[in-house]
């Protein structure tokens, strides 16, 4: 370099870094031993690199502090990596909260149908919805004396459809179908204990 | 050391020094008659002696500052000139045009002899002594306070700039990894790697100005301050 010529910005850095051969540091520092301008240079880029430094190494420690996240990422990777058993126990015990905590689909109510026995002229049976339970309620007036009754629901042919116990309390009787029937037109005989029909009650399934 | 804070300035794309009258001080340095000031010390002129110490005083304080430190900094300077002044005197420049060589030769020797000492001192009377004369290197309070500020400016000018662009000057500052390294591990071009250095720099200037101006309106220019007080 000629000694009258300034130091760029990079010969600067290269110099204040020490990166500079001892060849090239003569010239450098013959100037700078006279000119204030790049002394002044010099100076700004001492500091600034250290500066420089401080804060890189500041930003680089806050980068390898683990955040917040990475805390709960880096635990739930250590849970994940435990050995089979512990996760495999930890696994059924979960399910089972499952089980027991998750909501299951309410009980459904069984429809009330309040029926009177079948008559001539009667025209229309009333309906009840298909598939859900039903509690019949029969009326029982004037219904014969037994010590036990019994229900038979039939359909249209005549088949059993179904068959429970009835419950007699003052002037009805209590019929009970948990599973409901299918869609169609049906017929609630009430049987004596001799299996002898008393009555005849007609429903419609929808 | 002065304090400084004007680095790089807005026109990042060059690498021009701040200073405005850098021109005029170029033709300075390059106007110095050598022979005719070498010539009034070996004549014992005062004039002569007076500008020897105005164009080296702060060139020899700067090398001698930066690779000793400030202890006793003032003697050293002395030193040196008392040593460059005789050795004029008895006829050891023979070239005058090399007197700026000369000095620095000077100086250099100044630093080994210094070091050598230090060496000596701690090898052959520390084990004697009752205790060793240890440096504060501490700065002032208002010092660090301002230094302190200055790396918090470098860190928010970190943080926003991007990952790769970060990672460029992390290795280059605080790794010190050779540019070409740099360049090739990044698939850089000089040109970028040198803009994105230029860039940090006048972002770090431009933010410091601002915040730390408004901190302190009384010190408009840190480098005048800093050169009122050499």
């Amino acid at each position: 370099m000629v000694a009258g010529a300034h130091l760029t910005e990079e010969q600067i850095e290269q110099y204040a870094m020490g990166k500079l051969s001892p060849n090239c540091c003569e010239d450098l520092e013959e100037h700078l031993l006279i000119c204030e301008s790049c002394q002044l240079s010099l100076e700004e880029t001492d500091t600034y690199l250290v500066h420089m430094k401080a804060a890189s190494a500041r930003v680089l420690e806050a980068k390898e502090q683990p955040s917040v996240w990475d805390k709960i990422r880096g635990g739930l990777s250590q849970w994940m990596a435990k050995p089979l058993p512990v996760f495999a126990g930890l696994a059924c015990a979960a399910a089972i909260a499952v089980v027991l905590i998750a909501p299951r689909p309410a009980a459904q109510s069984p429809q009330q149908v309040t029926l009177e026995s079948l008559r001539g002229g009667q025209a229309e049976a009333p309906f009840v919805a298909a598939k859900r339970a039903i509690q019949f309620s029969l009326d029982a007036t004037g219904l014969p004396e037994s010590p036990s009754y019994t229900a038979n629901i039939v359909d249209e042919s005549g088949k059993l459809v179904h068959e429970a116990p009835a419950t007699r309390s003052n002037e009805t009787v209590a019929v009970r179908s948990a599973a409901g029937l299918p869609a169609g037109k049906f017929m609630i005989r009430i049987l004596d204990s001799k299996l002898e029909l008393l009555r005849e009650y007609a429903i419609s399934v929808k | 050391m002065p304090l400084m804070l004007e680095i790089g300035n807005d026109t990042s794309d060059t690498v021009d020094h701040p200073e405005p009258n850098r021109t005029e001080a170029e033709t300075q340095v390059s106007n110095v008659d050598w022979s005719k000031l070498v010539e009034k010390i070996r004549e014992d002129d005062p004039s002569g002696m007076e500008e020897l110490y105005s164009m080296f005083s702060r060139g020899i304080r700067l090398y001698l500052c930066r690779q000793l430190g400030l202890q006793e900094l003032d003697d050293k300077v002395h030193d040196t000139f008392l040593i460059v002044i005789n050795a004029i005197k008895k006829g050891e420049l023979r070239e005058p045009e090399r007197l700026m060589g000369f000095v620095r030769t000077v100086v250099r020797r100044q630093v080994a002899s210094h070091i050598d000492q230090i060496v000596n001192l701690r090898n052959n009377h520390l084990d004697i002594q009752n205790g060793v004369r240890i440096v504060d290197g501490r700065r002032n309070p208002e010092s660090q306070i301002l230094d302190e500020e200055k790396v918090s400016i470098m860190e928010e000018v970190l943080a926003g700039i991007s990952r790769r662009d970060r990672e460029i000057l992390i290795r280059f500052y605080l790794h010190e990894q050779p540019q070409e390294q740099i360049c090739e591990e990044m698939a850089l071009t000089d040109t970028q790697f040198r803009l994105l250095k230029s860039r940090a720099k006048a972002r770090f200037g431009v933010l410091g100005r601002k915040r730390l101006g408004r901190k302190n309106p009384e010190n408009k220019s840190m480098r005048a301050s800093a050169s009122s007080s050499d």
